[in-house]
């Protein structure tokens, strides 16, 4: 018996137990602790294992990317008790390409590039049927060009030129984008005639089928976000009132209780604080809204949970960064919640297995606004 | 007071005898199973596990032992036992629960116990301590992979 095996008296099948519970930075760290470890953290069964701790520990994750290098930087904390962040990984983008990739790996991969540089907002969406991602890429404001499908898989990466059924002009910022459940949703503008209007459209992954949603009286207040209620489509958008007696962060949530008929239902919170730099990051599958400090002078910035059941604040943390890193005013920020490791990055050669995968893998990198 | 609230004795490696109740002592499947197929008397000899891993194993069951009355613990409180009942475990203990977990079969205690572990324990040095693992890649072997996994090496 060599002396790997001699760990005789920890058996071999207990420790995927033990490391599919680390952080994936740590799995990668791993990999040249001996050839027994290599094989185990290699295997097929491990990653699935890896993927369901994932799935329990969301984490919170935040992609910067700096204006002087364009590099992306990457980082996350666990969802909701925190600890220091940790710095993930950095990529570089210099090319105007769309780019897919796992934050946890820093793997990636270049989609095709479009031959016209006007298709500027894109979207990633996940068809949990089928068990396929799709990329959907539209010109703006041309929409002229059409809009261009593109189905991540094993097979020659092409893009499909559809026409788009709905005249619509997606918001500006593509970050605005939540896919659940197999529909992808994005604010836009439509025109009939000579009158514009505020909707959601509603893109069906699987059929390739739009629809709109009025979304005028979500309206009301300027700032919004797309966030998944419990597996609904909901909107919320907040305001910041400061009176010498008090500082108030209020809420405004509604959530769409059924599309056919467009009913949406509204609720309103308020949380009685000073955080007037403050946005909203996005709602947690346990239900509590993240808000993080989008404007900081500071090399850290602040992270609330807000229980809106119990109208109160169950965690408030500070995250701190070095300079280079969080110069928020040369930077752009986007934060995703419930962000889960995972170890494969399999997007384009099999099926990923749950729904919430889908929530994994962004495109940080849009076209990149260097060049 | 139910008729089936009798107690059994469990036997350590090294003789120590613990007398529980029996709802206790099942949560452990091998000791469920040892029980159904009626091949032990009222003593169970276990001989992987030292008295000093047994008390504890045994403190962890009554906690989660589900006795008449006795178990509307609020999943909350549980919670918070549990972290701190391995809060302060050493390491060696630790690897030791694992093992005693494993080999009684406590899927519960299993999963606490190795999450305990993952959590405190940073370094590779630290798993070959208590793992006993040899590196057995050449250097350059070594370096090639690290080389292929570098986004796990910056900080």
């Amino acid at each position: 018996m060599n002396r790997e095996e001699g760990s005789e008296s920890f058996p071999v099948d207990l420790i995927p137990e033990i490391l599919s519970r680390l952080p994936a930075k740590s799995i990668g760290r791993f990999l040249c602790v001996s050839k027994l470890w290599g094989s185990i953290l290699h295997r097929p069964d491990f990653n699935e294992l890896f993927l369901t701790r994932s799935l329990a520990r969301p984490r919170l994750l935040f992609a910067i990317q700096g204006v002087v290098t364009g590099d992306w930087f990457f980082f996350s904390s666990p969802q909701p008790i925190i600890h220091m962040i940790r710095r993930r990984s950095l990529l570089n983008f210099y090319e105007t390409v769309h780019v897919i990739c796992n934050p946890s790996t820093r793997q990636c991969v270049s989609l095709p590039k479009l031959r016209t540089k006007d298709f500027s907002r894109s979207f990633l969406g996940f068809d949990p049927i089928d068990k396929q991602f799709k990329v959907l890429c539209m010109a703006n404001p041309n929409l002229n060009y059409g809009l261009r499908i593109l189905t991540l898989g094993s097979g020659k990466l092409g893009w499909r030129k559809i026409k788009p059924p709905l005249t619509h002009h997606p918001a500006d910022d593509s970050s605005q984008q939540i896919c659940i459940n197999g529909v992808l949703y994005y604010f836009a503008l439509m025109w009939e005639t000579l009158e514009t209007h505020h909707v959601i459209v509603c893109f069906d992954v699987k059929s390739e089928k739009f629809k709109s949603i009025d979304a005028a009286s979500s309206y009301d207040w300027g700032v919004k976000k797309l966030i998944n209620y419990k597996g609904k489509l909901g909107v919320i958008s907040w305001h910041y009132t400061h009176s010498d007696e008090s500082d108030t962060f209020e809420f405004l949530m509604w959530v769409l209780e059924d599309v056919e008929k467009q009913e949406w239902s509204k609720y309103v919170y308020t949380l009685p604080c000073k955080c007037n730099r403050f946005g909203v990051a996005g709602m947690t599958a346990s239900g509590e809204i993240v808000l993080w400090e989008k404007y900081t002078f500071k090399p850290s910035f602040d992270v609330l949970y807000f229980n809106p059941r119990s109208n109160s604040t169950i965690c408030s943390v500070e995250i701190q960064g070095n300079n280079e890193v969080f110069d928020m005013n040369r930077h752009s920020v986007c934060t995703f919640v419930d962000h889960v490791e995972t170890l494969k990055f399999n997007i384009m050669n099999t099926s990923p297995p749950t729904r919430t995968e889908a929530n994994l893998i962004a495109i940080p990198c849009s076209p990149s606004r260097l060049k | 007071m139910s008729k089936s609230e009798k107690k059994i004795v469990l036997k350590s490696l090294d003789n120590e005898a613990f007398e529980v109740e029996k709802a206790v002592a099942l949560q452990s499947q091998t000791i469920w199973v040892m029980c159904e197929d009626k091949c032990v008397g009222n003593e169970i000899p276990l001989e992987n596990v030292t008295g000093q891993i047994l008390a504890k194993v045994i403190d962890y069951c009554k906690k989660h032992a589900v006795v008449d009355g006795d178990g509307d613990e609020s999943s909350e409180e549980l919670k918070n036992w549990d972290t701190e009942f391995t809060k302060n475990m050493d390491q060696s203990t630790l690897f030791n629960m694992i093992l005693a977990a494993n080999y009684l079969n406590i899927k519960s205690l299993l999963n606490l116990t190795c999450q305990a572990v993952a959590d405190k324990t940073k370094t590779i040095d630290e798993f070959h301590t208590f793992l006993n693992i040899e590196n057995n890649f050449t250097p350059e072997e070594e370096a090639q992979i690290c080389q292929e996994n570098l986004w796990a090496f910056d900080d």
